[in-house]
């Protein structure tokens, strides 16, 4: 679909490989843990060095993850960097142990799995983080590619704003636009050629759509590119959406909601 | 000495509102008991205070207010709170970086320079946040980047801080620093930085490390390795 040259002869670190998950701690910093399975189609250097960085914006925290050959859990791993409430992406970096420092392998925007995902064996592709959003209830923080959900931490009443953005109304109404904007940014938008076929939100639409990726090279007239393709990428999202929405029940749990809330004010 | 506060949201709208008011009244008056006012404000940490004092150099006013800013960090205080924080900051030392001119008239820039923008390709632009996060970060080699007055947001950090790779490595800046300042006028060697991307300037500086960073590992490569891998057409500013 994406025109992509590595000329760099790096390798991916397929994303599953990458198993990280947050360490519950009510009281202190957020900390992490997790191993990375480095066996690859070529096998990597056992002397290549492995750190493993957490990072929001330029804020980075690297830790040292041992070498292929002697992997090495790094005895503190608290995010300590980064302030309560902000939950950074990890990537993996497998790099070459001279000082050229030459990258072999590495895996980008990698969310540590929660609790919750770990018990239900169900990993989350919209990770949800509550900040001061001012007079917003909701927005979609992209970086990298990469998306979370923001919620306005200053809703407490009636319930706490992440217990409401669960609710059958806020998703009817909020996913279809956050759906459409993820897929939109991720086709059409600035970093396009950077975005890997296998996107989670990309595998995620061609299942609900059961049809590929647009493809910019595919498309049926590649003369008059960019039109016809964004008429293709509109096409392939609406689908999407309204599939999202079918195995929702979006309207009838939206209008469900909406008479219970009725019949609970009298 | 004052002690470091921080804007509530309902603090960060008034804020928000004389900023408005101020564009269209350039000599209106700075609002009374704005930074203290408890409906608006609360304390950031007891330890962390800061004293009045008009700034104009970037670099010095970053330097002095990164120590409270870290002490600030490391009390914990929730990510939340953090916009706040900055735009109390922008407001107490709002004559550094918006000083009032003749007749106590202040030109007002984009509204994003004194009120923290959640767009992280706006971010930086704020007149507190992205000086002092660049000189927390780097330290000294922040020197070229946040050179100039505290009211002026120049080419080099627009060209940087929106570059993570460039912004928050310290091997980066420290190559940057050494390729393009001019120790004898304490400023950025001439031509360094034009608004095209000329061979060996600023911005085919930043094309090339997007490249390296994806073939080098550039956080542990360091400084000299980085002006290493410069091909020749940088050889006039190495040299110079």
């Amino acid at each position: 679909m994406i025109r992509r040259f590595n000329y760099t002869d790096r390798q991916k670190i397929p994303r599953a490989q990458v198993r990280l998950a947050w360490v519950v701690n009510s009281s202190g910093p957020l900390q992490f843990q997790g191993d990375v399975d480095l066996t690859l189609e070529r096998p990597l250097d056992p002397a290549a060095l492995v750190f493993v960085e957490a990072y929001s914006g330029p804020v980075v925290m690297r830790f040292s993850f041992g070498t292929v050959e002697h992997p090495e859990h790094p005895a503190d791993a608290t995010l300590i960097d980064f302030p309560p409430g902000l939950k950074p992406l990890f990537r993996v970096k497998v790099v070459e142990p001279s000082a050229d420092r030459r990258l072999l392998a590495w895996a980008d925007a990698v969310t540590p799995l929660a609790p919750e995902e770990i018990e239900s064996g169900r990993r989350s592709i919209l990770p949800v983080e509550t900040v001061d959003l001012g007079p917003l209830i909701w927005k979609l923080r992209i970086e990298s590619n990469e998306f979370r959900l923001q919620l306005n931490s200053a809703i407490h009443e009636p319930r706490d704003v992440t217990a409401l953005a669960r609710e059958p109304d806020f998703v009817a109404l909020v996913y279809p636009a956050v759906i459409r904007q993820i897929l939109t940014h991720l086709l059409l938008g600035p970093e396009r050629d950077s975005v890997e076929p296998d996107h989670d939100w990309l595998v995620f639409a061609a299942k609900l759509t059961g049809s590929p990726t647009p493809n910019r090279e595919g498309s049926a007239t590649v003369s008059d590119d960019d039109g016809s393709f964004a008429d293709e990428v509109e096409e392939w999202v609406e689908e999407s959406i309204a599939e999202f929405c079918k195995q929702q029940h979006a309207v009838e749990s939206f209008v469900q909601s909406k008479k219970e809330a009725e019949e609970s004010h009298g | 000495m004052a002690e470091i506060r921080y804007f509530t949201q309902g603090g960060r709208e008034q804020w928000g509102s004389w900023l408005q008011e101020l564009k269209s009244e350039p000599s209106l008056p700075f609002p009374d008991g704005l930074l203290t006012n408890p409906d608006f404000t609360r304390r950031a940490h007891a330890r962390a205070a800061v004293e009045p004092h008009i700034f104009t150099s970037k670099f010095e006013f970053a330097e002095a207010l990164a120590p409270s800013v870290m002490t600030i960090r490391e009390a914990r205080l929730p990510a939340d709170y953090w916009p706040g924080l900055w735009d109390w900051l922008a407001a107490f030392h709002f004559d550094s970086i918006c000083p009032a001119g003749v007749g106590g008239k202040r030109k007002l820039n984009d509204p994003v320079r004194y009120s923290l923008s959640s767009a992280w390709n706006r971010k930086y632009r704020h007149r507190v946040f992205g000086p002092v996060e660049l000189y927390s970060r780097l330290g000294n080699s922040s020197r070229l980047l946040i050179h100039g007055e505290p009211a002026s947001l120049t080419d080099w950090e627009e060209q940087t801080a929106s570059r993570y790779q460039i912004s928050g490595n310290k091997g980066i800046a420290d190559a940057l620093y050494r390729l393009y300042w001019d120790h004898s006028k304490n400023a950025p060697k001439r031509g360094a930085a034009p608004n095209s991307k000329k061979p060996g300037t600023l911005r085919r500086f930043g094309d090339l490390v997007q490249q390296f960073d994806r073939t080098f590992d550039l956080l542990s490569i360091g400084s000299d390795s980085i002006l290493d891998l410069l091909p020749k057409e940088f050889s006039k500013f190495k040299g110079a």
